[in-house]
């Protein structure tokens, strides 16, 4: 907004007007590299160099035209009349992928449900969302939680093992550890123990929202200590071992220390980094800050200018919404933002979470070393770019390619050179964790024979799944009754 | 048309948009979609580019007919796995909104398997993207 225009007209027209030029070129073999690059594919110590020169769009700009000349086996393509490009392009471009800390993978593999995927997802990130009118629960689930349909019954009768669809769910330690709100959830609205044993994903998730949800306007409801989900405790576990690195390195990049100690102490605190919303905050009182304070109230006769703002201060500051009062400003005087530094988004080792088949319980797919935070630009344009297949080939089949990160203790992504830019530690040590991973192998189970035994529950106990309608809902009702009397 | 559930998720919020939408921009974003085999974008959205003309908010984006290259619709859909016959819109890190040019629907796909995980009608945008907002 209020941006000064660069050109006569729509400057977006002028964008597309050279990009539609730059299209026309693509079609010619080699034309996608300037004559510089295409004579430094033939150097690689030479190209390295001129790689590391590149600011990281530039870097990303040239990976993906590199990419353009190779399939996704990593095979030459586009190489009828310049074989030597295309060839020197897949090598060039490993060079790329080898200082990522990456490489290509593709293959064929099988690939765990959507359920299971949706189960995954809600961990990472520690919250469950309203469910929309298109969420299917199953009929059993809408039956025995009508109003009418509803009892007492005592706590004991809530044996969260007996139902399949939630030892899906258990095997992830998260789960295990809400099992005991949502017996009680359960027992307070009066749904029947039964229902345990027929209740789909989706109907958990149902009753999980209701569960943790703060109130009826809530759009999502967090389940997590603190609001937390996987990847924001990744994240601070991530800060807490490794912050002074991680600001060293923002430091060195040229951003405003003000800036960079706000917001890793943001993420240490709440595992959220989130460079347009944290406010970055003097580390010295300043005379504006001191008469602030004093003007909200605060006594500040134990304060001087240049005195360093103690971390306590800040967080009481965070605490009681004021912290405004502290915030960094230029000498004019104008608000310091902190928009500036560069945003990270989590990402998967495994590039896609479905894959997670592939692991010894798929628990491990939200593990601290299963994921990594990189640059946004990294994530949207390198990692999830136009070589990130997953395609159907029959029934959970599929194909596959993707870049996969191979170092399970690089953390955090500042570029594309892993080694100096990337942020390492191993948070797979500590006794609590080893302890996790003993309990998740302990409790995974197969997700297509849990199904099948919910589909048997529903046969024996309520007729044939395929019966639907009124007899359904009938026998159901009889045999609800009848536990009732029996109780 | 009313973004009422976008605008609640902006209560609070700091974001960045793109340029004030400007004619010429939509006209030259519509061409080069039609031009690579998609279609026009859709009416409901166009309404949402008047007023967020690109828009990106930690890890939540929408795409316009902006010069910045993170959020212009032309360039994400040229480099974004998408599923078939649909427009890419947007996306945060896990879903993309799409709008499916044949169905005449918006859709949230899983940004992995490209699976449809839920449909909206056409005038059905401000639920759309509340999706996004919040998944």
């Amino acid at each position: 907004m209020g941006r000064k225009k660069k050109h006569p007209g729509s400057d977006y027209a002028w964008k597309h007007g050279l990009v539609k030029t730059k299209t026309e070129n693509r079609d010619r073999i080699g034309s996608l590299l300037t004559p510089e690059e295409t004579d430094l594919l033939y150097k690689p110590h030479e190209f390295a160099k001129m790689f590391d020169r590149k600011d990281l769009s530039e870097q990303i700009s040239l990976f993906t035209r590199l990419y353009t000349l190779i399939d996704v086996n990593g095979k030459v393509k586009l190489c009828q009349d310049d074989e030597d490009i295309g060839y020197l392009a897949a090598n060039r471009l490993k060079q790329i992928l080898d200082n990522m800390r990456a490489k290509l993978v593709s293959g064929e593999c099988g690939v765990i449900s959507a359920d299971e995927c949706r189960i995954l997802r809600a961990e990472c990130s520690g919250t469950f969302n309203r469910p929309s009118v298109k969420d299917k629960l199953s009929e059993l689930y809408k039956f025995f939680t009508r109003q009418e349909n509803l009892g007492v019954y005592p706590s004991r009768a809530y044996d969260m093992r007996t139902s399949p669809m939630w030892r899906v769910f258990r095997q992830f330690e998260s789960y295990r550890n809400i099992e005991r709100n949502l017996k009680q959830y359960m027992q307070k609205k009066g749904i029947h123990p039964l229902a345990l044993k027929v209740m789909t994903v989706t109907d958990f998730f149902d009753a999980l929202y209701n569960t943790f949800k703060r109130d009826n306007e809530s759009e999502v409801a967090s389940f997590m200590p603190g609001n937390r989900g996987i990847k924001q405790q990744i994240l601070k576990d991530v800060m807490h071992q490794c912050r002074g690195q991680i600001e060293e390195k923002l430091i060195q990049q040229g951003y405003d220390i003000r800036c960079v100690k706000s917001i890793c102490h943001a993420a240490e605190r709440f595992g959220v980094w989130s460079p347009a919303s944290v406010v970055p905050t003097e580390m010295n009182y300043t005379q504006r800050i001191l008469d602030d304070m004093e003007q909200n109230g605060f006594d500040i006769s134990a304060f001087k200018v240049g005195d360093p703002i103690p971390t306590k201060m800040v967080d009481y500051m965070i605490d009681h919404k004021q912290l405004e009062l502290l915030r960094a400003r230029t000498p004019n005087g104008d608000p310091v933002y902190a928009k500036m530094l560069p945003n990270l988004h989590f990402h998967h080792n495994l590039s896609h979470v479905v894959l997670a088949r592939s692991l010894p319980t798929i628990a491990a797919a939200n593990y601290p070393n299963s994921g990594v935070f990189v640059l946004d630009k990294i994530h949207n344009k390198v990692l999830h770019n136009s070589h990130d297949k997953l395609t159907n080939i029959f029934y959970n089949r599929q194909f596959f390619s993707h870049i996969q990160l191979t170092d399970p203790h690089l953390k955090i992504m500042f570029g594309l050179n892993a080694e100096k830019e990337g942020i390492f530690c191993d948070l797979e040590k500590t006794p609590q964790f080893l302890k996790r991973r003993k309990q998740d192998l302990k409790n995974a189970v197969s997700y297509d024979e849990m199904e099948m035994l919910r589909q048997k529950y529903v046969t024996q106990i309520y007729g044939s799944p395929q019966k639907k309608g009124k007899k359904q809902k009938k026998e159901a009702t009889i045999i609800a009754r009848k536990q009732n009397q029996g109780r | 048309m009313e973004f009422k559930k976008f605008e609640k998720f902006l209560q609070n919020r700091t974001f960045e948009q793109g340029e004030a939408l400007e004619a010429e921009a939509l006209i030259v974003a519509q061409k080069i979609l039609v031009n690579s085999g998609a279609d026009f974008i859709p009416k409901s959205y166009v309404e949402f580019l008047r007023r967020y003309n690109g828009f990106k908010s930690d890890r939540v984006y929408f795409f316009g007919a902006t010069v910045d290259d993170d959020l212009d619709i032309v360039d994400r859909n040229e480099d974004t796995p998408k599923p078939k016959n649909s427009i890419v819109l947007g996306y945060n890190d896990t879903d993309l909104l799409c709008f499916d040019f044949t169905e005449k629907k918006y859709q949230i796909a899983d940004r992995d398997t490209l699976q449809i995980v839920e449909t909206f009608a056409e005038n059905d945008l401000d639920a759309a993207l509340q999706e996004i907002c919040y998944g």
